[in-house]
């Protein structure tokens, strides 16, 4: 047993800590005051009790190990309150510090037990506001993209609207005059939409546009931009095209595509379309003008009982 | 000196069971299996090239680091310091506390709570390396609990660069939990007294067993 | 007495060695690097028992041992790891080796060691 100052004690007796003392032989030689707060334990049940008899919390595996090491090869610890949950107690987080120390050739242990509870809290609290930032902000960010699509975009069918189609016609223009290519544009036209709308009713209608649109995005080229410039009208930019001639394999592999809906269960409807086609440098040199010539030519096919694609000629 | 004298060996011996004692001690607290892989050693001397150097720095783990640091001292003085990516360290930190984190796990702000956490972790670790060099060598080294923070590699090298003669042993460790694979580094700086000391100890061992 | 001691550490290696011969005296001792090379000279110099470390590079002590329970079913094997985890002791003990030691290797567990090797010259 070691002489101990009284005073040094009434010391340790007012700091914010809990302080166990204990010796060689995990016998627990003080106690304090904050630990009796932290516990509930009272300072003379503790007293030259074994510090595990007296704390089974404190009962682990890696505990025991720990603190043999300190005793026998003078390490150090830190045990986190995150991580070792109940360590010292149940109702409040507490960090564990263990620090050997020699009196005389005896050997003893500092336990200090450091409540931060209220840390935790605060951090806590802090880090769901911080959540709550971090998802706000990410619906924002989804509110935007949904904005740019609604903008761009055509909300039936997906493709790019009309806005969209400009901006991209006018890039494809200025592209094809600045690299010497041509450019090709299709006008497309459903062949007697009005009548299956009245006959179906406007669901149905619906139905038709989507899968037009679904057929044309799949039978076009990878750089080609299909958008709805109508009820069931649609154009088609064919950048980078070699030769005039070229727009058959796309008109004809259009043509081959499956052109049966099928609505219900007793309802298919064939739909067929009217494809014009015009070309820079050779029908124009606007987009206006190019979508004029394509409409005319469309108009013609269309006229000639539709089905077919037809491409501008100049009289 | 060279990779094949017996001290590099010994070196990397002292090493490799601290780091075997760390991981069983992590592997029981955060309840889940660890599995090492061999650790590397390289030892770096002040007289070496400024490229050799530079070369085995850029191999330390990149991004942000987290370093726990801590001097020990008495008859071989010097710093230890572990060096781990942070945003390996957030992952390893999810998986200490147990609950899954709700927040995204790009996030490289870390609480206190969290930091706490890495000095835990450091502490294991650099106790088990420098208590295994202690207890291999026979002596015993003081030293404090580890102090952490967020560093910039490039702020590091030159710090360490600064110092006029040193001598530098760089360990590298990897291991996987959780299939997740962290890989880390300790950094010991020594003075050029201690490596003398160092080496004078393991020339004694080296001679004992030859004996 | 012909013992086999794998191990990629050379100061393993030679204070096994040293301690082994300190307990048991007429021994004769063979090294090997990793996996690969250890179980070359298993079978070449067929000893009475082997020390086996786990964490080696080519092939690993888990992989040898495997390989040599299944050369040789009766074969006496310790094992040397740094690698303390329970749950890796628990799989290697699996094996059929006949004793797990946590390195360092020191005097204490080489007369354990050396105890049981005498146990058994006289089972």
């Amino acid at each position: 047993m070691i002489y101990m100052d009284r005073r040094l004690f009434q010391i340790l007796d007012h700091i914010n800590e809990g302080i166990i003392i204990i010796d060689e032989k995990l016998n627990i030689i003080y106690w304090n005051t904050q630990m009796e707060k932290l516990t509930n334990i009272k300072q003379e049940k503790a007293i030259n009790r074994n510090l595990y008899e007296r704390l089974p919390s404190l009962d682990r595996n890696y505990f025991r190990n720990a603190i043999d090491s300190v005793v026998k090869k003078d390490y150090k610890y830190f045990f986190s309150s995150s991580i070792h949950k109940g360590l010292i107690t149940d109702s409040r987080k507490v960090n564990v510090r263990v620090n050997p120390f020699k009196i005389d050739n005896s050997r003893y242990v500092l336990i200090e037990c450091i409540d931060v509870t209220s840390q935790a809290l605060r951090i806590e609290q802090l880090k769901k506001f911080s959540n709550e930032l971090y998802l706000l902000n990410k619906e924002l960010k989804e509110k935007e993209k949904e904005i740019e699509k609604l903008a761009y975009y055509d909300q039936l069918t997906g493709l790019a609207n009309r806005t969209l189609f400009y901006n991209m016609a006018e890039k494809f223009l200025e592209e094809a005059k600045r690299n010497n290519t041509k450019l090709g544009l299709m006008f497309i036209d459903i062949d007697q939409f009005k009548r299956i709308n009245d006959k179906y009713g406007h669901k149905v209608g619906d139905q038709v546009v989507v899968e037009v649109a679904n057929l044309l995005e799949k039978n076009t080229r990878k750089h080609d931009i299909v958008s709805r410039y109508g009820g069931d009208e649609f154009l088609i930019l064919l950048p980078n095209i070699k030769h005039y001639n070229n727009y058959k394999i796309i008109a004809s592999r259009i043509a081959i595509a499956n052109r049966r809906v099928i609505v219900s269960d007793d309802i298919q409807i064939d739909i067929s379309l009217s494809i014009g086609v015009s070309f820079y440098p050779r029908d124009g040199e606007t987009i206006d003008d190019l979508i004029f010539k394509a409409d005319k030519a469309m108009y013609c096919a269309k006229n000639r009982g539709g089905n077919e694609c037809i491409h501008y000629i100049t009289k | 000196m060279h990779e094949k004298d017996l001290t590099y060996d010994i070196l990397k011996e002292i090493f490799n069971i601290g780091v075997g004692k760390a991981a069983n001690m992590l592997s029981e607290i955060v309840g889940k299996k660890i599995i090492l892989d061999i650790p590397n050693i390289t030892i770096l001397e002040s007289k070496e090239d400024d490229e050799e150097i530079y070369k085995h720095f850029s191999a330390l783990p990149q991004g942000a680091l987290m370093v726990s640091s801590m001097k020990f001292g008495e008859k071989i003085t010097g710093e230890a310091n572990l060096l781990f990516p942070a945003n390996k360290m957030r992952i390893f930190i999810n998986l200490c506390i147990g609950q899954p984190e709700y927040m995204n796990e790009e996030d490289l702000n870390f609480t206190d709570m969290d930091f706490d956490i890495i000095r835990e972790v450091g502490n294991i670790i650099l106790n088990s390396i420098i208590g295994e060099i202690g207890n291999t060598l026979d002596i015993s080294l003081k030293y404090t609990l580890p102090e952490v923070r967020l560093f910039n590699k490039s702020k590091f090298e030159i710090g360490l660069k600064d110092k006029e003669e040193f001598c530098i042993l760089l360990l590298y460790i990897s291991f996987i939990i959780d299939d997740v694979k962290i890989e880390g580094a300790v950094i010991i700086n020594l003075t050029i007294d201690s490596l003398n000391e160092l080496m004078k100890m393991t020339k004694d061992i080296e001679d004992d067993l030859y004996g | 007495m012909k013992i086999l001691i794998v191990d990629d550490s050379r100061f393993t290696q030679l204070t096994i060695a040293k301690l082994l011969k300190n307990q048991i005296g007429d021994v004769e001792i063979f090294f090997a690097n990793d996996g690969e090379e250890g179980f070359k000279k298993y079978k070449e110099f067929n000893p009475d028992y082997v020390f086996v470390d786990l964490l080696m590079p080519n092939v690993s002590g888990q992989q040898l041992i495997k390989l040599i329970k299944e050369y040789d079913k009766n074969s006496n094997i310790f094992v040397i790891s740094a690698d303390v985890q329970k749950n890796v002791r628990e799989e290697i003990e699996s094996y059929g080796v006949i004793q797990f030691i946590n390195k360092p290797f020191t005097d204490e567990k080489v007369k354990l060691v050396t105890k049981i090797i005498k146990g058994d010259t006289y089972a």
